[in-house]
């Protein structure tokens, strides 16, 4: 026995690592490698590496990667590739696929766009599923039916009355359409309702009371609409840029922006005028949430800080006063803010794959923390206030004890892309329905699906 | 340099062995770095085409080239490819990520024993070394390759990414952590080393000198590559350069050592791919050799049914452009997307059959590998 295992050793362990290997991805990592990313996947140890190895050459790679997947700075992420690529940098051959991307969306002329995606094809041997950049960005075609892009934005009204929802990565086209669902609305005919724009959508928001809607899209245009007297209040422009977080509080006659350039304004419903500007971050704002009762405005960041402002209205302009500020709250880009019913509780969401409680004192404390394995992107808190539901792209929704913190349930959304292919979706929304009983998401088809829990 | 301490031995003769052994690692860094500042990322593939897939044959002829080694070893070479091509067929198919790494971690212990192989080799060759020794040699390969792989630029770029990407990304500090502690280890290690170095010397033992300049040329090459290099393609068309010609320099040798002391009148069974063999490595036809292998390399070429420029051999995962275009008309494994794995497959399949081949068949303790060195 001693010699069989002596003479085939080797046989036996690389028959165990195998083994090892597969019994853990089969159980940990996702196994639908079918899934075709809708965005070339961005580094994801790029801040680390780029902290390491600040002087070479791959970190400029690494920092267009970045700039990349969050738009911005894309002139410089050009440079950088550009850089890269004359070294001969192609360790890794995204780079080749994200100068091709950076040109589509820089709308180069036809002939550098061309040469750019023939060199990807030509060097690039690709390591992940990717797909043409000029079916990404630019208006060629989609792999996916218009009606199957994946939604990014979602959002209720605290009501109940009232879901709107928009894909945020869109298909191209010459419009781009915003979906409100009146769900307390009889008649089938007049239960949805589409806001139509010319440019991608960037964040929408409802009222508490369900009754106004706040749109953002690309290039920094922001619309109001009153949907119950059902018309468009004010197309506004933000000066300093994209619009990444909205908030609309008719009562207080307010709408509330954050945009690229770190600035939140506050805007007159009325008059369509900015009543205060104020320089909430150094960096992006990301997300913006209001507290049920409208006295508190919390905006998270591309940096990870969260601020809380008290807001107090008056005759002449509503004042701001900061009553909470936690610089470091994540690792990562904010990716949603959600109040809890009485204001007490903050919960938040970033691309770090964490999720964290936090109780809203001068200083900010962490009631705790729960992780996915990959960016987090859905947060609610459920009205009762006894759960809290994650999301985001390891394709798990998981619904947590607000008490504990303890993991309740996982959910998978499985979306239909072929008859014959079922493969679960990433989720970058999710909702409490209004009696704490059952969750909101939307699925590859625009459908928007409730699950028990 | 005859000495009471150095006894300087060669495995081929002082010109091959500088050549070869010696001088190859130097070549090879700066045919990589000439690769990365002109030619484009399909260098790496030339490089697998006609040295990495020439010296998995080179293995074949080792194995089942001489009726001797094939009936020592017929078992494992039956059951070996059987076992190995089954968990790749698997791999390929179920478990994408293990096939991957797996055939990864083991190319790279593949490449540590193999410059260990040439240590013993040389240290067989002047009569130098002991069992010790081997084993501090076998040691100084794990910790100073290991230390590369932790503590290069290059390399922590892949596996920091890696870890990332499993939700389990460190900090800098941690990494900072990490990588102080492999040198720590390495360089104590190292003075360890050193240490059994001069007491076997002190206690009348005989070293090889040029062991010593070859260990440091192959850590050269790897060191260099790992820190200097922008691309871990840089890095990889250096290491087949010198893994594979070492390789197929010490097999031609090796079988023309056994078909010279064998002689064909010992064995006069032998049938016509035995001959074949005989005749590839006598002396003067290495043209025959070379010539064989060459068509071998094209011939695996056709087989696998992939343009050249999608032939990473393991280095990237070949099957994805099919799987990439194809996928915009539909999510699922297509024809072409099969293609590619099978082309996977078959890549991957037959170098870690060599990797398990190769695990056995060089023994220099064993008398009759002996033969041939």
């Amino acid at each position: 026995m001693m010699d069989l295992f002596q003479k085939y050793r080797i046989l036996i362990v690389v028959s165990l690592a195998f083994a090892g290997g597969a019994w853990y991805e089969l159980t940990f990592v996702d196994q639908s490698r079918a899934y075709v990313s809708a965005m070339a996947a961005p580094n994801p140890a790029a801040s680390v590496l780029i902290e390491l190895y600040p002087q070479r050459l791959g970190t400029k790679c690494l920092e267009a990667d970045q700039a990349l997947y969050l738009r911005y700075d894309l002139e410089a992420a050009k440079k950088n590739l550009e850089q890269a690529l004359a070294n001969n940098y192609k360790d890794d051959p995204s780079y080749y696929y994200n100068y091709a991307s950076v040109v589509v969306m820089l709308d180069e002329p036809q002939d550098v766009v061309e040469e750019a995606v023939r060199q990807w094809r030509a060097n690039g041997i690709p390591v992940q599923d990717e797909l043409d950049p000029r079916l990404i960005y630019k208006d060629v075609s989609f792999p996916l039916p218009p009606d199957e892009g994946l939604t990014q934005l979602l959002a209720k009204s605290l009501d109940g009355r009232r879901v709107v929802m928009a894909p945020e990565m869109a298909p191209g086209g010459d419009r781009f359409f915003a979906q409100v669902h009146h769900l307390f609305e009889r008649n089938l005919a007049y239960r949805t309702s589409n806001i139509s724009a010319t440019s991608r959508f960037t964040a929408l928001n409802l009222s508490p009371n369900g009754s106004h809607l706040i749109t953002a899209n690309e290039g920094g245009t922001i619309a109001i609409l009153d949907l119950d007297q059902q018309q468009t209040l004010h197309r506004l422009s933000n000066p300093s840029g994209d619009v990444h977080a909205v908030a609309v509080l008719p009562t207080h006659n307010l709408a509330v922006t954050g945009d690229h350039a770190g600035v939140l304004r506050l805007w007159d419903l009325t008059s369509g005028e900015v009543l205060t500007t104020l320089q909430g971050s150094e960096r992006p704002l990301s997300s913006i949430a209001i507290s049920h009762d409208q006295s508190h405005i919390a905006a998270g960041n591309w940096n990870g800080d969260i601020k809380v402002w008290r807001l107090s209205p008056t005759e002449n302009k509503p004042l701001l006063e900061l009553v909470s500020l936690n610089p470091s709250a994540h690792q990562g880009v904010i990716t949603k803010l959600v109040f809890n019913s009485d204001g007490t509780q903050l919960a938040s969401a970033s691309r770090d794959h964490k999720a964290r409680m936090w109780n809203l004192d001068s200083t900010p404390q962490e009631l705790f923390q729960v992780e996915h394995k990959a960016p987090v992107y859905g947060l609610d808190i459920s009205p009762d206030g006894s759960h809290l539901v994650t999301s985001g792209e390891d394709r798990q929704i998981k619904i947590w004890a607000t008490a504990s913190g303890e993991e309740q349930k996982q959910i998978e959304v499985i979306g239909a892309f072929t008859d014959s292919e079922r493969i679960a979706l990433p989720m970058y929304s999710v909702l409490f329905s209004m009696d704490s009983k059952e969750i909101i998401v939307v699925n590859n088809r625009q459908e928007i699906q409730n699950y028990d829990y | 340099m005859k000495s009471a301490t150095f006894q300087p031995g060669y495995i081929l003769d002082r010109r091959g062995d500088t050549i070869w052994f010696l001088g190859l690692p130097y070549i090879a860094v700066l045919f990589a770095v000439s690769c990365q500042m002109w030619l484009p990322a399909v260098a790496l593939v030339s490089i697998s085409l006609w040295i990495t897939i020439p010296h998995h044959f080179a293995t074949w002829l080792r194995t089942y080239g001489f009726k001797e080694d094939l009936s020592r070893w017929k078992e494992r070479l039956i059951i070996g490819p059987v076992i190995i091509f089954t968990l790749t067929i698997l791999g390929a198919i179920y478990v994408p990520l293990t096939f991957f790494m797996v055939n990864v971690l083991w190319d790279h212990q593949h490449s540590i024993m193999q410059q260990h192989g040439f240590s013993r080799i040389y240290d067989f060759k002047s009569g130098t070394g002991t069992k010790r020794s081997g084993k501090f040699d076998l040691g100084f390969h794990w910790i100073f390759f290991g230390n590369m792989l932790i503590t290069s630029p290059l390399f922590s770029t892949i596996w920091i990414a890696q870890f990332a990407s499993m939700g389990l990304l460190p900090d800098t500090s941690t990494v900072q952590m990490i990588q102080s502690v492999s040198w720590g280890i390495t360089i104590s290690y190292g003075v360890v080393y050193l240490l059994q170095l001069i007491q076997s010397v002190r206690q009348g033992q005989k070293i090889n000198p040029i062991k010593y300049v070859f260990i440091g040329s192959s850590y050269f090459l790897w060191y260099f590559c790992a820190w200097h290099a922008s691309s871990v393609l840089v890095w990889g068309i250096a290491h087949r350069i010198m893994h594979g010609l070492q390789y197929i320099i010490i097999v031609y040798w090796y079988l023309r050592r056994k078909a010279e002391t064998d002689l064909p009148s010992d064995i006069p069974a032998e049938g016509f791919g035995f001959k074949l063999v005989r005749y590839m490595v006598a002396s003067k036809r290495v043209w025959a050799f070379v010539a064989i292998s060459v068509v071998y390399a094209a011939l695996f070429q056709l087989v696998l049914l992939e343009p050249i420029e999608v032939f990473g051999f393991g280095v990237f995962r070949i099957s994805e452009v099919d799987r990439t275009i194809e996928s915009l008309k539909s999510i699922g494994m297509t024809d072409a997307m099969w293609q590619g794995v099978y082309a996977e497959i078959l890549v991957a399949g037959f170098g870690m059959t060599h990797f398990y081949f190769d695990s056995f068949i060089w023994k220099v303790r064993d008398k009759k590998v002996q033969k041939g060195l």
